[in-house]
């Protein structure tokens, strides 16, 4: 299309919305121009991405509990993002008629792109079914019949088109809350349509684009028959209701890959996992414990008192462990049996009466399935079936993240239950029980070791030729060293829980 | 360590006390798991709940600590109020001695947790009214004489239970957004980790302030 034409229909356009006076000659004209914008917007899609949109459509993606997924149309500031977007729209395009119309456009699409949504997988024609009663456009059988009968009504429907810019004149008023509610539901819309692809294949991904860009064209194709304005307008902001969608659509696959990357990389973050199994939470709590202890320690003023060196030295020595690293490192080629000993070493816990139980066993089946997990995978990569690397890397991290929590969560209990202890204990109870954990605290080292190694193994099997692979080992040891390493630390901090207990106990005897 | 991924922009620390069997754990467990928990063991010491809310379009998860009741855990459990942003106090409606003792859980959360924790009375058990030993004017009474946010809540129906939850988390909101709530400050109670943001993971023995003074 020429310069000179695109100015002849913005002139005419403009002249029939100011005089709201029907003129034969630009109906003819603009009848022939109808066609021809249709296939327009698609050349011109990319060229002018609407930032703002984009960022609109970002803010409200983000999945939500699903309590306040309803709420979010209410927010302020969802609200005011809109506002501001559609002022800026407002500013670059005075034309009444074409606001109302736009206005009118998203809130048709927004129904649309709902009910779509909800339609993904319901096949092409309910869709279109939808949309075209969405729209309250005739059936397209209807529409090309129309269009063979000719030119027969058009002075009728000029008058009618008129008559609706005047009505839409008066609904500019509520513009606003019209506007904000049509983007906001887009923006809504778009989010559970993201939902709803995020489980479904790539095919419906880009099946569903092509439906999206149908209901854009049918929209687009319905608006520009019955408005002319509106076309013009278009021309000459390089928006259009498919545009709108195709950006929309990119934001939303945008938004998937960013939230797979995103959720990978929490499936890949050691710190991650092991809060999600509540082991930094344990971890703070016991820290709580071990400091407020300090401070009764001080308070009472015992550390200095001959009369409990020797006993916090000898508990003091229960805790810290021999840190010999080849001592360890020798003990991880050999392998243990990990539920017996465990069970061995909490037997000297229970001259404190202290029931641990619960957590002892937690601790042992997670042990067993985490090292059954490991032999079936042994297993399969030894008949050359495929393991994906990743996966398994993935999983090692899971799994230390995992069993480190636990042994957390068991010394945060042991402090708890040693804190709350009513009875009086002599002190070889307290030095048995020290004992007892820091037997467990070495064997967790152990385990630690024989895992990683295990672990490692198996990735070496993995024949998917991940270029990561040595990094995903690497990272394995490094992040079972970490485990023994935070486990051994967090058994220090019983120190002066231990210490306090003792420090009670001889006070009360006095 | 790598930067953690998190999709929440706030964490706050909210502490559930109150005497043994109002029902502490029970309301945790409705706003966790959205049930109602009929048999509940006695809780050891203390146990945790996690759930990410969204306040003023603001991701926030909310650590939640739940705190055994049993007097011979308060030493233990007082260990845990500091740094916590919210405290729901908790009361039986059907049981007045419980209400009576919420002066001295009021005393402990005062005592233990910084000026701007905000502190929410919850009267439990609203479904058992034909029991109600404490009446709703009273309590009310008591938690505007205290500067305290109140509800009479059912962890059994789910009756208000969201509210109280999400009331203490709009209040702790407003108050970092006037900025009566300083976020650096130590015990602030609130981690802010922007969306996406490198966190440096705090996992060695040295984290949350140890060099505190004693507030024993």
């Amino acid at each position: 299309m020429s310069d000179s034409d695109e100015e002849a229909f913005e002139s005419a356009d403009e002249d029939s919305s100011k005089t709201s006076k029907p003129i034969k000659q630009d109906i003819a004209d603009k009848s022939k121009a109808v066609e021809k914008p249709v296939s327009e917007p698609e050349k011109e899609l990319p060229k002018e991405p609407n930032a703002e949109a984009k960022a609109t459509a970002e803010d409200d993606f983000t999945p939500q509990p699903a309590i306040d997924r309803g709420k979010d149309i209410d927010n302020p500031e969802s609200k005011e993002n809109v506002k501001k977007l559609f002022d800026k729209i407002n500013e670059q395009e005075k034309e009444t008629g074409w606001l109302s119309w736009k206005s009118k456009l998203l809130t048709t699409a927004s129904t649309t792109v709902n009910t779509f949504t909800g339609a993904v997988g319901d096949g092409f024609n309910t869709v279109m079914q939808t949309a075209e009663t969405a729209l309250g456009a005739e059936p397209a059988e209807e529409l090309a019949q129309r269009l063979e009968t000719g030119d027969k009504n058009e002075d009728k429907q000029e008058v009618a088109n008129v008559d609706d810019k005047e009505a839409d004149k008066k609904d500019n008023n509520a513009w606003g809350s019209w506007g904000s509610w049509g983007l906001s539901g887009i923006t809504s819309a778009v989010g559970k349509a993201t939902n709803v692809l995020e489980n479904t294949s790539k095919t419906v991904v880009s099946g569903s684009l092509n439906v999206l860009e149908t209901i854009g064209k049918k929209t687009y194709e319905t608006i520009a028959e019955g408005e002319h304005g509106l076309k013009s307008t278009l021309q000459k902001n390089k928006i259009s209701l498919s545009q709108v969608l195709r950006e929309a659509k990119q934001t939303a696959d945008d938004n998937i890959s960013h939230e797979e990357k995103f959720r990978e990389d929490q499936e890949m973050n050691y710190s991650f996992l092991f809060d999600e199994f509540n082991g930094l939470v344990n971890l703070e709590a016991l820290e709580m414990l071990s400091h407020q202890s300090e401070c009764q320690l001080e308070k009472l003023q015992v550390l200095s008192n001959s009369k409990f060196r020797d006993q916090f030295e000898s508990i003091t020595s229960k805790f810290e462990l021999s840190g010999d690293e080849e001592e360890n490192e020798e003990k991880a080629d050999e392998e243990h049996d990990f539920v017996t000993l465990l069970r061995q070493n909490a037997t000297l816990l229970q001259s404190l009466n202290l029931s641990v139980d619960e957590e002892l066993s937690k601790l042992s089946d997670l042990q067993v399935s985490l090292r059954s997990r490991i032999s079936q995978d042994e297993i399969s990569l030894s008949k050359g079936e495929s393991v994906d690397s990743k996966d398994m890397y993935k999983q090692a991290l899971s799994n230390l993240a995992h069993l480190t929590a636990r042994v957390i969560i068991l010394y945060h209990r042991v402090a708890q239950k040693v804190l709350a202890s009513n009875k009086v204990e002599e002190f070889s109870a307290y030095n048995d029980g020290a004992e007892s954990v820091s037997l467990i605290s070495k064997l967790m080292n152990t385990e630690f070791g024989i895992l990683s190694n295990q672990y490692a193994k198996n990735l070496n099997s993995c024949k998917d030729e991940n270029d990561s692979l040595n990094t995903f080992i690497t990272s394995v040891y490094f992040e079972a060293s970490n485990s023994g390493r935070y486990a051994s630390d967090a058994l220090k901090l019983l120190v002066p829980v231990f210490q306090l207990a003792i420090a009670k106990q001889t006070i009360s005897d006095d | 360590m790598a930067a953690g991924p998190y999709n929440y922009s706030y964490i706050f620390k909210y502490i559930i006390i109150g005497d043994m069997g109002v029902g502490k754990s029970c309301l945790l467990h409705q706003f966790t798991e959205k049930k109602f928990m009929a048999d509940c063991p006695h809780t050891i010491g203390v146990e945790f709940g996690t759930r990410i809310i969204e306040v003023a379009g603001q991701k926030i998860k909310l650590q939640i600590w739940d705190t055994a009741g049993q007097e011979r855990f308060r030493a233990v459990t007082r260990s845990y109020y500091r740094g916590a942003a919210g405290a729901l106090m908790v009361y039986d409606i059907t049981r007045r001695t419980t209400y009576n003792h919420l002066s001295s859980w009021l005393t402990d959360a005062r005592n233990l947790t910084n000026p701007n924790t905000v502190i929410f009375l919850i009267g439990n058990k609203s479904d058992l009214d034909a029991q109600r030993d404490v009446t709703y004017d009273e309590a009310k009474q008591f938690a505007e004489e205290n500067g305290l946010m109140f509800l009479e809540c059912s962890a059994k129906t789910g009756e208000n239970v969201e509210d109280a939850f999400l009331d203490t988390a709009k209040k702790i909101y407003k108050n970092i957004q006037d900025g009566s709530l300083d976020l650096n400050a130590a015990e602030s109670g609130v981690q802010h980790k922007p969306s996406n943001g490198p966190r440096g993971a705090n996992l060695g023995g040295e984290s949350s302030g140890n060099k505190d003074p004693c507030s024993c």
